[in-house]
């Protein structure tokens, strides 16, 4: 296939992945002009590139469509659940259209699928009634502008008020306000009537310029600059959607320091940044070296170089990861269509909620992230939500709700899927698992061990199967994806009030900020963003071997590990050991280990089928002198000290 | 406190379409008939806004906001002019002059009512 | 690759406790010094550690471990092999450490002989066949099963 041809499936499947979201936000908002404009705006562009790369097939189906969407544009028709429904369908059908490549040269023959869809939109396109020309009652796009105003020096002597100006301006949407006072003269020089001050603002709004212009109507005389800088990401209140908790303003004003405008970006093939990491983590371990060989010569030149060098290494990595960070709401736009579709597949009145889209996450990170949490939501709406009638007999709202909220927490994001449904039942869980061979009939399990069960391969709780849960992939698979992303897998419930499936991913999967460590001669990396602080192992405790191991840290009693003794490995002869002290969900911990040696710029490297399984580990990185170190994953670690504790105690 | 408006208009159906409009949003409306009286009743009293005439006799609405302007007394004071789409460079000597909103006529009360509240908040 | 021209191919043979091994050349990435095994905690004692070969970094295997053999220390004419295995349906560089490497020779079908049941040292299921060569034995491992993890993780 040419590279012409792949662009344009590309271009075509983001179109259509928006398309996705655009019907079903009419769905919701039937009048909304500026998404049956949206609508119409990405078939026509379909329609245009697919002729141009020799889908002719796909041009003309897009024809039909388009022209629907036109009449409803110019008042002649309205958005109709049919309507949703067959744009939906045939959104689906476009996407099957352009997966089997471009046409032939003596063109396609007809299809029957085809030919019903464009039947269907006929049908529509000739019953549709003139309807009210759309008024923007729905949610308008969100556009950012940003205004520099700075008043003519006269202004309020001639009776202007800036501040009845900027009230205005904030009334349009969501205004961040900053004052510039760099004109203001030195105070002998201060005429107070005279208008020194300026200001800029980011304004998040519905409105279009014409309005914002209009505020300014008697402001003429002075500096007046409006820039808009584009459409705010995804437009807010999709059906379900919650984006109360997405702060316009910071945003906002972090799009004016960097001012990214739509057309700076570009678009770069995944592969391209893979590369580029590949390059960067080498550079890093090679500056690492570099370091340290600086250090052995102790030359202040080599020095100066080694430490120019760090510093731009640093920046590049920065810039770099950053490269990579795309908002989680890429992830979370598919599951709109997704939970629309199964809660109607299944007779469930289900709502989606979700927050945090705009919670950032390494690429890579996100292209695995799909597929487990179609299958955590799947699960969700098949096994979790009750039937309509159960949740009436309940007392429960008649629309259940699943939320997925993301958020950040130190070095990882959690991502949470949470339902209100009839929760897990621990019995069942066990009966299945002692028929799996999973648990002895006999054994003793806490509900959260039960729990956790479901993510053991093979196993399924499923009653029935269904079509939507019987695809053969369980909960194991969604636990395997999520360890091969470093990540963890939890779960938790409540009988009759719900699930909660969280999932815990590392920040980047690429380059760390770490501690290094070492125990019993042997190098660790710690991730620094775990870390709280290091302190001297008191005397005192050294020769402790076992019992309560507990330090006071000024005011807090925090338990303490030996690492050496976790890992089964011999204790040296220290004398100074130290205490990292690290925080998991909020519970401080110290790992004690022989010396810290410092920071370290990691760059992780997985571990071979040998390793992976040994909990605490989650990685290995080559230091400066060519050895290799291990990563720690702390929240393994803490979670083991604990256990190993709850043993001993 | 309520806000004094002072309307500069040789016609009187227009100073009264002010008050008509203005006094039952709580406002005070006073006329004057031309700049000079205009002026008179400002040295008189405190007036938190004026709409004035463009064309008057005697003194007309420019001159009045040079006036105006040049007295330190008065600074601050919104003046909006009255003006109809033909006036548009009088409308840029006014503004010049130190006028600061305009309101092009003919104008309904919603109008109206808009510049004020948006010059006094 | 198949069953014929694995054993039909080049084996490389080195020495483990004074006993002759082979395994196929195709396996074998390159051969360096030994260079320091980082210890790796709680690890099962056939796979102890990780290896830095040339910027990547391989599990490091104890062979005389699995083979049941005593442990030994790095001597004067010691090893590194690197192969190249697909372990798990993974494609693996895994380090190990021979005594000496000692050749690169032809083995072929016809000289194999199976495993005798009976006075063979070495857990036979790790073990191909053995072949005679200038009248010296040399055993041929089954790199599958001698590479495979342990699956007590």
């Amino acid at each position: 296939m040419n590279p012409a041809t792949q662009s344009f499936i590309q271009e075509a499947s983001e179109i259509l992945e928006g398309l996705d979201v655009t019907l079903l936000e009419l769905e919701a908002s039937p009048t909304d002009s500026a998404r049956i404009d949206a609508v119409f705006r990405a078939l026509h562009t379909l329609k245009g590139s697919g002729a141009m790369f020799g889908f002719t097939a796909l041009s003309k189906f897009l024809h039909h469509f388009e022209n629907a969407f036109d009449r409803i544009r110019s008042g002649e028709g309205t958005v109709s659940a049919d309507l949703i429904q067959l744009s939906l369908a045939s959104r689906d059908h476009m996407e099957r259209m352009i997966a089997r490549g471009p046409d032939p040269e003596a063109g396609r023959p007809p299809d029957a699928e085809t030919d019903a869809l464009v039947e269907k939109i006929r049908r529509l396109v000739e019953t549709m009634q003139p309807g009210s020309a759309p008024a923007s009652d729905g949610t308008p796009t969100m556009r950012r502008f940003v205004i520099d105003f700075r008043p003519s020096p006269d202004a309020m002597r001639n009776g202007l008020r800036p501040d009845l100006l900027l009230a205005e301006l904030a009334d349009l949407g969501t205004a961040d306000i900053t004052c510039l006072g760099h004109h203001v003269p030195a105070l002998e020089d201060l005429d107070p009537t005279v208008c020194h001050l300026a200001w800029h603002v980011v304004l998040v709004t519905g409105a279009g310029r014409g309005e914002i212009e209009e505020v300014f109507l008697f402001a003429s005389d002075g500096d007046l600059e409006i820039t808009e800088l584009g459409p705010v990401g995804e437009p807010a209140s999709a059906p379900g959607s919650a984006s109360e908790e997405t702060p316009a303003a910071p945003e906002a004003a972090q799009a004016a320091e960097q001012v990214p405008s739509k057309s700076t970006s570009v678009r770069v093939q995944s592969h391209r940044l893979d590369e580029l990491m590949d390059q960067l983590g080498e550079l890093v371990i090679a500056q690492a070296r570099l370091n340290r060989i600086s250090s052995d010569v102790q030359d202040s030149a080599l020095a100066g170089v080694a430490e120019e060098i760090e510093r731009l290494v640093t920046g590049l990595r920065d810039a770099t990861l950053s490269i990579r960070m795309l908002p989680v709401e890429l992830v979370f736009g598919k599951f709109r269509r997704v939970v629309r579709d199964l809660s109607g597949e299944l007779g469930k009145q289900v709502k989606l909620d979700t927050r945090g889209g705009e919670t950032e996450v390494d690429k890579n990170v996100i292209d695995s992230l799909t597929e487990p949490l179609v299958h955590i939501i799947r699960n969700a709406i098949d096994h979790g939500i009750e039937s309509p009638q159960e949740r009436a007999a309940r007392g429960k709202p008649e629309h259940a709700l699943v939320k997925m909220q993301a958020r950040q927490s130190g070095g990882e994001v959690l991502i949470s899927v949470t339902d209100d449904g009839a929760g897990l039942d621990a019995e069942a869980i066990r009966a299945r698992a002692i028929e799996r061979g999973l648990l002895a009939a006999d054994q003793e399990a806490s509900d959260e061990q039960l729990y956790n069960l479901i993510f053991e391969p093979g196993f399924s709780t499923a009653k029935s199967l269904s079509s939507v849960s019987g695809r053969g992939v369980g909960m194991d698979a969604v636990r395997r994806v999520i360890e091969d992303l470093r990540g963890v897998v939890e779960v938790k419930s409540r009988p009759g009030l719900g699930t909660q499936v969280t999932l815990r991913l590392p920040l980047t999967l690429a380059i760390i900020d770490g501690l290094l460590v070492k125990v019993a001669g042997v190098p660790f990396v710690l991730p620094l963003s775990s870390v709280e602080e290091c302190v001297d192992l008191p005397a005192d405790e050294k020769a402790r071997e076992s019992g309560r191991a507990l330090l006071r840290i000024r005011d807090e009693l925090v338990p303490y590990v030996n690492l050496d003794t976790l890992f089964g490995f011999d204790r040296l002869d220290e004398d100074d050991r130290r205490i990292v002290v690290s925080s998991v969900d909020g519970k401080r911990m110290g790992l004690v280990v022989d010396e810290v040696v410092g920071q370290h710029q990691t760059v992780i490297k997985p571990l071979s089928i040998y390793h992976r399984g040994i909990e605490g580990l989650s990685g290995s990185t080559i230091l400066g002198d060519g050895s290799v170190a291990m990563i720690l994953d702390v929240t393994a670690l803490v979670k083991r000290a604990q256990a190993a504790r709850r043993v001993a105690a | 406190m309520t806000k004094t408006i002072l309307s500069v208009d040789d016609s009187k159906s227009i100073r009264d379409m002010i008050g008509f409009t203005l006094e039952p949003r709580g406002f005070t409306v006073i006329g004057a008939a031309d700049g000079v009286e205009g002026l008179a009743k400002l040295g008189s009293q405190p007036v938190n806004l004026v709409v004035c005439d463009l064309n008057m006799p005697n003194m007309n609405g420019i001159e009045m906001v040079r006036k105006m302007r040049a007295d330190r007394r008065f600074d601050g004071i919104p003046i909006v002019m009255l003006t109809t789409e033909a006036q548009k460079e009088k409308m840029m000597e006014a503004k010049q002059a130190g006028a600061t909103g305009w309101l092009v006529k003919p104008f309904d009360e919603a109008k109206l009512v808009a510049v004020v509240n948006k010059l006094l908040g | 690759m198949t069953e014929t021209s694995e054993i039909e191919g080049m084996a490389l043979t080195f020495s483990l406790q004074g006993e002759t091994f082979a395994i196929p050349v195709t396996y074998v990435d390159e051969i360096i010094d030994p260079l320091p095994v980082t210890r790796a905690p709680n690890a099962d004692a056939f796979a102890p550690g990780l290896i830095n070969v040339r910027g990547a970094i391989a599990p490091f295997v104890d062979l005389r471990h699995r083979l049941g053999m005593k442990p030994a220390g790095p001597c004067a004419t010691s090893r590194v092999l690197v192969l190249d295995l697909v372990v798990g349906g993974e494609s693996t560089k895994v380090a190990m450490m021979a005594d000496a490497v000692d050749d690169i020779t032809e083995t072929n079908l016809s000289d194999l002989e199976p495993v005798p049941e009976l006075g063979v040292r070495w857990p036979t299921e790790y073990l191909k066949g053995v072949a005679k060569k200038d009248g010296a034995l040399i055993i041929l491992l089954d790199v599958e099963a001698t590479f495979a993890p342990t699956t007590s993780h």
